[in-house]
């Protein structure tokens, strides 16, 4: 499904006077349909430009990215992917139920769209607010109107960044059972997953990599097999720590 | 697609109302009564599409003012286009939307101005080549900057279209430059004198295609760069 080779991406051009930030270097990895990887890393690690390289919005500045054999960009624009970025940002003057409808309607999910926007408003807890608008809605909320419009479509890959961000307990477990559910209904569905919240990492995912400065560290396997992986963690990135001196 | 554009358009497609209104205050031809302008009243229906072009470039800047710029730099292009949609065909449906809009309604504003002014329709509908080309030039800057800058790009295009209303804030500014600079940055500059050359035409009912293909060229070659600078941009 997923097929990265040595991928790298720096931003800043290289133009003089201003500093260049390498965000990925060299990563490789490859993931098949049907499995769930997750993907941890301190803060500026470089997950974020890893999942919007999976998207399609950035290229590697060298490398190779693919989903299904396809630029992620062009796989995109022709299955879609469910995704849930970082910072959910919809237009604040729609209504939850409109701005459900317009992803709808831009993923030509066809004649039951509708029927798919209650389902997903009753499945996000979403009814209450859903002639609300956006911009009057606080930040657990629209997290979870952007979660909504990830399951509108019938995807085969879906791309999570920090999704539990601004969710209360109650519906960190709820998107768990989401996302299950996604998952179990088509045994093709693959799920990437970045987060800091390293028990859900551990919950949702059957693989974890490491992202470290920009680096794959490899995958946080457990030795004994029931290593919290919270433990696996921290001892890695304390090994990694010590040999960057 | 287009639903969604025309939804997330409709307070901009609202405007269009009051500055039809506007511009129709404006236009000498549908004030016979006053008699303030008498030679307006004698160029008839062709000279009202000086007035349709002002209507065709101020739409296009209403209508499509942040297109680009808004999205990206608010993220709404994170959601939008993890559906399958590519960037090229929403925003290439939207600008063709508001050129449709711009010449659909110049050519409104012409029947029913004259229905409101004179109580009958006299023709003019050749006038419309000048809206149709504002639209293209106004509609292509503001397509170019919205994609260039992270905002503004709106008043941009409104400064490009200032010389229009206010020819002598080109002169005035140009008179202490050099013939050079004068020459490139009036070349940078809406076609003007091919708009004028036009409309003269237009009055002794000829067509003038040199300067049409000027124009057409000049709004042509900002969206097509903005074309592809959309196809090579990164999205945040």
């Amino acid at each position: 499904m997923i097929e990265l080779s040595e991928v790298t991406k720096s931003y800043g051009w290289g133009i003089p006077g201003r500093r260049q930030v390498q965000a990925l270097r060299g990563v490789t990895f490859s993931v098949e349909p049907g499995s769930s990887l997750g993907i941890v890393g301190l803060n500026g690690a470089g997950k974020s430009t890893l999942l919007r390289i999976l998207l399609g919005y950035v290229r590697p500045s060298s490398g190779e990215a693919t989903l299904a054999g396809l630029p992620p960009r062009a796989y995109a624009e022709k299955f879609g992917v469910a995704y849930v970025p970082e910072r959910v940002s919809i237009q604040r003057g729609w209504t939850v139920r409109g701005a459900l409808r317009a992803y709808a309607m831009l993923g030509e999910i066809g004649e039951d769209a509708w029927q798919r926007v209650e389902g997903a408003i009753d499945r996000l807890g979403l009814r209450e607010l859903a002639d609300r608008k956006i911009g009057s809605l606080s930040k657990g909320n629209v997290q979870r109107v952007g979660i909504a419009q990830a399951l509108l479509g019938e995807r085969k890959l879906m791309v999570l960044d920090e999704p539990t961000d601004g969710l209360d307990p109650v519906w960190i477990a709820e998107l768990r059972e989401v996302v299950r559910n996604w998952l179990s209904a088509d045994p093709e569905r693959t799920l990437v997953l970045a987060s800091h919240n390293l028990a859900e990492v551990e919950r949702l995912t059957s693989r974890v990599l490491l992202l470290h400065g920009g680096v794959l560290e490899g995958e946080l396997e457990s030795e004994n097999g029931d290593e919290p992986l919270e433990r696996r963690f921290l001892s890695r990135l304390s090994q990694l720590r010590g040999a960057r001196g | 697609m287009i639903l969604v554009i025309l939804r997330d358009m409709r307070w901009r497609l609202a405007f269009l109302i009051p500055l039809s209104a506007l511009l129709y205050s404006q236009e000498p031809a549908f004030h016979q009564h006053d008699g303030f302008d008498p030679t307006a009243i004698s160029l008839g229906p062709l000279g009202v599409s000086s007035t349709l072009a002002y209507f065709a470039a101020l739409s296009m800047i209403i209508l499509l003012g942040g297109f680009v710029s808004t999205d990206r730099r608010e993220g709404y292009t994170r959601l939008m286009f993890s559906h399958p949609t590519s960037p090229l065909a929403y925003y290439g449906v939207r600008w063709g939307l508001a050129y449709l809009v711009s010449f659909v309604g110049a050519a409104i504003f012409l029947v029913v101005g004259q229905l409101i002014a004179w109580g009958e329709f006299r023709g003019g509908s050749a006038g419309l080549i000048l809206p149709a080309l504002t639209g293209l030039v106004y509609g292509g800057i503001v397509a170019f900057f919205s994609v260039v800058v992270r905002r503004g790009d709106g008043w941009i295009a409104f400064l490009f279209f200032l010389p229009t209303l206010i020819p002598q804030i080109v002169t005035l500014a140009l008179s202490t430059a050099s013939t050079g600079v004068r020459q490139a940055i009036l070349l940078l500059l809406p076609p003007l004198g091919a708009f004028q050359e036009i409309w003269d035409n237009l009055l002794f009912e000829t067509f003038a295609w040199g300067p049409v293909g000027f124009a057409a060229a000049y709004g042509a070659v900002f969206l097509v760069s903005a074309v592809a600078l959309l196809t090579m941009l990164e999205w945040p």
